[in-house]
């Protein structure tokens, strides 16, 4: 293993992250190279200055806050049917609604609407219960019909 | 199977008992592992509650197959660094050293601490989460991977140069 070698490795030696057999190939290199074994040390106090941190000190309310928010989360979730039900039984129902409401529209794509006229005679049936009468009321409204009825008159 | 692991399997059957016994355990690191992205103890706080309301509504799916830790803080880096994404940094607040020794030592120590802060500020914010899981929270390289969604060299490389540029500050 050369130097370059060597020091690209030195950190994750430190950190015991090497195999044991790369760990050994290293120390035998550093019990004969100065160079190497300066670059070590330099390594070992910067690993030692990384593990220096600083935390916050956590409010006084950081627990009550939580667990304030941890009973709201159970209230939703007792609601929440998702929450107990296993994801394929959820991925199952959300793909057959999505096969419902697809077969919907295709079902009544090709149906007459339904006009807001339709709904008022709908709604009004009785009163075209003399069909015959209505025909010739339309009968009436033509001017020449009415003319011709006169004369016959 | 470790105490930690053992709790959370009674998460997982729904115990709150041992639910509160993890948060009181876990939540002020989380809470300082939170720190490291925001340097605002407010959202340090938000996130750190954030978290262990995932690790709850997640507990029907845990599975011992790693260690808890790891879990934990796969959860803790996808809340902070998607938040830290999010969010716009705000100022950083004054740094509180998490342990302090006689008042001399103190004076030398906070001023060492800071200037460490400092440079490890300038860091990207994964090379920073990388390292404190590694050197503060004690994870392997492998669990520091998975912890943050990145390869195990691409971990080993955030470490090593972490690690370089406070080597600089030795130097200086």
């Amino acid at each position: 293993m050369d130097c370059e070698k060597v020091r690209q490795e030195l950190v994750a030696f430190v950190d015991g992250q090497l195999q044991e057999k790369e760990a050994q190939v290293l120390k035998n290199h550093l019990a004969g190279c100065q160079a190497c074994a300066r670059e070590l040390e330099l390594t070992e106090k910067a690993v030692e200055l990384s593990r220096m941190h600083d935390a916050p000190v956590l409010s006084r309310d950081f627990e009550r806050n939580f667990w304030a928010r941890f009973e709201r989360e159970k209230k939703r979730s007792f609601f929440d049917i998702t929450a107990y039900l296993p994801r394929w039984v959820l991925a199952a129902s959300a793909a057959a609604a999505t096969l419902l409401v697809a077969g919907w529209f295709v079902w009544t794509a090709g149906r007459p609407r339904v006009t807001e006229e339709d709904k008022v005679v709908a709604s009004h049936l009785e009163l075209f219960s003399d069909y015959e009468a209505i025909n010739l009321m339309d009968l009436l409204d033509d001017f020449e019909v009415i003319e011709a009825l006169d004369e016959e008159g | 199977m470790d105490e930690d692991t053992r709790l959370m399997l009674l998460v997982r059957e729904g115990s709150e008992r041992a639910f509160r016994q993890l948060f009181q355990k876990h939540a002020p690191r989380i809470a300082a592992y939170a720190w490291r992205f925001f340097r605002n103890r407010a959202q340090a706080e938000e996130a750190a509650q954030e978290v262990f309301l995932r690790l709850w509504r997640a507990r029907s799916s845990y599975q011992p197959k790693a260690a808890f830790t790891t879990w934990l803080y796969t959860i803790a880096s996808r809340v902070c660094l998607k938040e830290a994404r999010r969010n716009r940094p705000t100022p950083p607040e004054e740094l509180v050293p998490e342990a302090t020794p006689g008042p001399e030592e103190k004076l030398a120590g906070n001023d060492r601490l800071a200037k460490v802060q400092a440079a490890l500020e300038k860091l990207p914010t994964q090379q920073r989460a990388a390292l404190h899981l590694v050197r503060v929270e004690g994870l392997s390289y492998q669990e520091a991977a998975a912890a943050l969604g990145l390869s195990l060299p691409a971990v080993k490389s955030a470490i090593f140069r972490a690690t370089q540029a406070l080597r600089r500050l030795e130097e200086e």
